[in-house]
């Protein structure tokens, strides 16, 4: 079989990249492994940074109707039970993932997509050092796609990536992150996402351990309007795990028995289908995410941004950007290492800035467990900069003070 | 071609003084045939004896001059002892002889009547050749084909139960090992099939049988479309399927696997091929997007069919939630898909399966015969229910089935289904999993193509789903293209043939024609049946299949139009049977 572009994997990063390489006249072929729709696990929110993404695609009232909560309030509870509530205008939106990428990749089928599930791509053809097609098998059958460009959007376990040898394996830049969908929470207003940065559930002898590894947080997002069922999960690094000799299952039960939070809203709760566990790649800057012949978007690009471990948004507009690459290589024939470097440089120029700013604030709160309260009181003091709270975006404000301070992140000027 | 006739057993001493016995096959010499040979060309005619004739159609669709045609006899219906059925009059058993009969019912135009015949006299590679010629999948026929030609099978209307064709047929396909003569490339002209289903293989059998190079395309690992992907093994095993597909490539058809084709890919093809035809079916089960229908649990057939039929294992993928080992299964639909679905669901260990469709009783698009194999397997079917949601969990798991009564179920002028429903009345049905059976949509990748040197066959060219069906609509397309390329029109078979009564000398008193016993078609006992995929239904035994084609009443034969035959001796030479037709003087003509 030949096509123009294959996109192997259909989630939201490969869905976004066939409906605009689609709608810019392409031959295209997108597969997937699953049968769809298809079970994800995630913290099921989609964040408001794509909402222009989704209105380009048509699919924004589908998703706006499938909504399982709106966030209205981000409730951040820090160490010491000290919480803070913020009220967000346009919050993200909790879908569950079986719904809301099926909406995404139905876009892509109507923008002329073409698109064979139960593929499981396993191999590049490699020639010459350029990228050719994949192999894989289709229904237990052995199955050969050639093609001139190959997108790779197939997730953090993606052999292909690694093939190519571009796929970020260092252990110390990705996180291991479990979710389960529980029922019966208490104590949650209607649209509320926690962030739980408690650390006060370890025993002290593990507090420096906890104060290292700082910035992972639990989350509980409500997928219902009353909130009594949600998607709640957390984020821990492989240091983390090693240090206290834990499995992230382990972690995550010992969090619900001895957190007094934890306790709080899940004592009574369920959890229906157990909790299972992903890996996620984060890091501070865009990895290279290019070869001759092939574009790599999403979780394979480690691409889930390093403070808030969301990997949707980056990997939708990679989709976009690299679209307008492999228009530019077709018009050119060209699919060098050259040609394609763009993709890179554009997708670092969006978000390379935003994650330099993040990790400079990430690594100045380390160890400094004080900081993280005189943070939540300051934020609770400057109501008119909503967005500053532990992990967030952090705004306008946060980028004027990193202005003046030469790119450093010094908290104790922050309070004047 | 072997003709039957007398055989001269001959004696005599060699040279060394032993006996030898001889036999020699004689030539039967006709006192007419004598005649013939003799008589001035236009005065000579072809002459079918209506006793021997078995009403294959061979003659009659060769005829360069259309002087042939098919007679039905008509059958004593006078005194009621001699049948199960009720008497008609004498009018309407000579409407009903003009108006049904098997030979006019099969949409390939294969006639039963012919290969019956042919089995009845011993001529099994005659008789397999017979259906081979009309089409490329004869075991798959015989397996699957709801069989048309039964319903309209005068022995079952009049007399007591129909010729049990089908099993013939699967008899035929089964144990006749005659090897295919291999197809002739008479002309340049290169033509493409997209699509290696039922459609695709009978077009890409008909092009390569009149002279064509013919190329296959088919987009996954093997040939056979929905035989392989969409019907269940425990109706048509896999190995039946392949032995018809190797057939056709012994024959000479290239099949190319593992070959997407799509609109882009498409303007390459038209580059190197003369005429392409579009075969790719109806791969797009249809889906009620009504409240809740991703919830995980919920599927559709052609995704669950794919699963099971591939042995995949279901939960192989972290995250993928594919329930459907065991726990309640709720089947939405009456079609014949959705019993295949729900004895699937029975075998793959369903504790209970119950199939809700809109439609009330006659009405079921269903054959009755699959309603009643899948009562047999425990299935519980619910009647003039639709469903209006999928209720389950937030996160999202499917728990219940939300059902309201349909209060008018019916069909437009276009063959859309209409129905209204009564909200008020309400029926929720537990489910773990359930699976929506409510038919396909057609491959919408080419329904804006109108290139005059493309084609559709199959469910992109007629709104009929069955096997058949869309191997009848392969073959028609096929004739629509060797009209474009060759510009000339093939007759069908199908459209220029009428059903003539035939003379009242030829009635047929079934009192003496009366069968004993139909001979059973072995099955599985139904607890093997769903504890296994094995195939349910067996081959008929020599035995059986010899019984059985005995009981044929053999109503139709060909007649010769005296006035248009050119006595050509066309026919003479392709009857399969050999001792049907011969040459005479015409009536009135002169002897010399």
């Amino acid at each position: 079989m030949k096509r123009q572009v294959v996109v192997v994997g259909a989630g939201p990063g490969g869905s976004s990249a066939a409906f605009y390489l689609a709608k810019k006249g392409l031959d295209v072929l997108l597969i997937d492994k699953e049968t769809w729709p298809r079970e994800k696990v995630c913290g099921d929110a989609y964040q408001a940074a794509l909402f222009p993404i989704f209105k380009e695609m048509g699919i924004f009232e589908e998703m706006e109707a499938n909504v399982g909560t709106e966030v209205k309030v981000i409730k951040m509870v820090g160490p010491g039970e000290e919480t803070v509530e913020f009220k967000v205008e346009e919050g993200e939106w909790c879908i569950p993932r079986r719904i809301g990428d099926d909406i995404i990749r139905r876009s892509a089928l109507k923008a002329g997509a073409e698109f064979i599930e139960g593929f499981e791509a396993t191999k590049l053809i490699i020639k010459k050092g350029q990228v050719k097609g994949i192999k894989g098998f289709h229904n237990n059958h052995e199955m050969t796609v050639e093609a001139d460009l190959v997108i790779i959007a197939n997730g953090s376990h993606s052999m292909l990536g690694r093939q190519l040898g571009i796929f970020n394996n260092d252990p110390a830049s990705y996180l291991f992150a479990i979710r389960g969908y529980w029922e019966g929470l208490e104590g949650l207003a209607p649209g509320t996402c926690a962030w739980i940065y408690d650390t006060d559930f370890m025993p002290v002898a593990d507090q420096a351990l906890v104060d290292e590894h700082f910035f992972q947080p639990m989350w509980i997002n409500g997928i219902n309007e009353e909130c009594t069922h949600a998607s709640v999960g957390v984020c821990v690094s492989e240091g983390l795990l090693r240090g206290h000799n834990m499995s992230i299952d382990g972690y995550f039960d010992y969090w619900l028995k001895n957190s007094v939070t934890g306790q709080k809203h899940l004592k009574n709760a369920r959890c229906v289908d157990g909790m299972k566990g992903w890996r996620l790649p984060c890091s501070k800057k865009i990895e290279k995410n290019y070869a001759a012949g092939a574009m790599l978007i999403g979780d394979v690009a480690s691409a889930p941004d390093p403070c808030y471990y969301y990997g949707i948004t980056p990997a939708m507009y990679g989709g976009k950007l690299c679209a307008d690459v492999a228009e530019k290589a077709f018009a050119a024939d060209d699919f060098s290492v050259e040609m394609l470097s763009e993709f890179h440089t554009s997708l670092g120029d969006l978000f390379n800035a935003q994650w330099a700013q993040y990790v400079a604030i990430r690594e100045n709160i380390v160890s400094k467990r004080e900081v993280a309260r005189d943070l939540i009181k300051f934020a609770l003091a400057k109501p008119e900069y909503p967005d500053i709270y532990f992990g967030a975006v952090f705004g306008e404000y946060m980028q004027q003070v990193l202005k003046k301070n030469e790119g450093k992140f010094d908290f104790g000027k922050l309070i004047d | 071609m072997s003709i039957g006739g007398p055989e001269l057993k001959v004696e005599y001493e060699s040279s060394s003084g032993e006996k030898v016995e001889k036999t020699k096959a004689v030539k039967p010499i006709s006192k007419s045939a004598v005649q013939a040979v003799i008589a001035p060309l236009e005065q000579v005619t072809a002459y079918i004896n209506p006793e021997n004739c078995i009403n294959c159609g061979a003659c009659r669709e060769i005829c360069p001059a259309d002087a042939i045609a098919e007679n039905q006899r008509i059958i004593c219906h006078g005194c009621p002892a001699c049948t199960d059925k009720p008497g008609i009059s004498p009018q309407d058993m000579d409407d009903l002889a003009t108006a049904r009969s098997c030979t006019t019912a099969c949409p390939l135009g294969i006639s039963p009547q012919g290969y019956l015949g042919l089995t009845r006299v011993g001529k099994y590679d005659e008789a397999f050749r017979l259906i081979w010629e009309k089409t490329p999948l004869p075991s798959v026929c015989g397996s699957v084909c709801h069989h048309p030609c039964e319903e309209d099978c005068k022995r079952g209307i009049l007399v007591d139960e129909p010729i049990a064709i089908r099993g013939i047929k699967k008899f035929l396909a089964a144990t006749v090992a005659t090897e295919v003569d291999k197809y002739n490339v008479l002309y340049e002209e290169k033509i493409a099939i997209i699509g290696a289903g039922p459609a695709g293989l009978t077009a890409g059998h008909y092009l390569s049988l009149a002279g064509y190079e013919v190329t296959v395309f088919e987009s996954a690992a093997e040939a056979g479309g929905m035989l392989k992907r969409g019907i269940p093994e425990f109706r048509l095993s896999r190995a039946v399927v392949d032995r018809d597909i190797t057939k056709l490539q012994e024959a000479g058809l290239d099949i190319r696997l593992d070959f997407n084709i799509n609109k882009f890919t498409l303007n390459e093809l038209k580059k190197e091929y003369d005429a392409i035809i579009v075969a790719t079916g109806a791969p797009n089960s249809k889906e009620l997007q009504i409240p809740g229908y991703r919830l995980a649990g919920v599927m559709n057939a052609m995704n669950f069919m794919e699963h099971v039929n591939h042995g995949m294992d279901v939960r192989r993928h972290l995250g993928q939630i594919f329930k459907y080992k065991d726990g309640e299964a709720v089947i939405i639909g009456g079609s014949s898909v959705a019993m295949d679905v729900a004895r699937t669901a029975v075998r793959v260990g369903a504790s209970k399966v119950t199939v809700v469709c809109l439609e009330s009783c006659q009405d079921i698009p269903a054959h009755s015969w699959e309603l009643d194999e899948a009562r047999a397997e425990g299935i519980t079917i619910i009647e003039g229910y639709s469903p209006i949601e999928f209720q389950g969990t937030v996160f999202p798991e499917l728990q219940s089935i939300k059902f309201a009564r349909v209060t008018n179920c019916g069909k437009d002028d276009t063959g859309r289904i209409f129905f209204d429903i009564d909200e008020e009345d309400t029926l929720v049905l537990k489910a773990d999993w359930a699976v929506q059976a409510i038919g396909q949509n057609p491959d919408e990748r080419w329904k804006d193509l109108t290139d005059n040197d493309i084609f559709f066959a199959g469910d992109l060219a007629s709104n009929k789903c069955s096997v058949v069906d869309a191997m009848a609509s392969g073959r028609k397309t096929a004739i629509a293209v060797d009209a474009g390329l060759r510009g000339r029109q093939v007759k069908d078979p199908m459209e220029s043939h009428d059903l003539h009564l035939a003379d009242v000398m030829e009635k047929i008193f079934p009192y003496n024609r009366r069968k004993t016993l139909r001979p059973t078609t072995p099955m599985l006992d139904i607890d093997d049946r769903i504890a296994s995929f094995d195939e349910v239904e067996g081959v008929l035994n020599f035995e059986q299949a010899q019984q059985e084609v005995l009981s044929c009443l053999s109503c139709g034969f060909e007649v010769v139009d005296q006035e248009k035959c050119i006595a050509c001796g066309v026919c003479q030479k392709i009857c399969p049977k050999g001792d049907v037709i011969t040459m005479v003087v015409k009536e009135g003509g002169k002897e010399q």
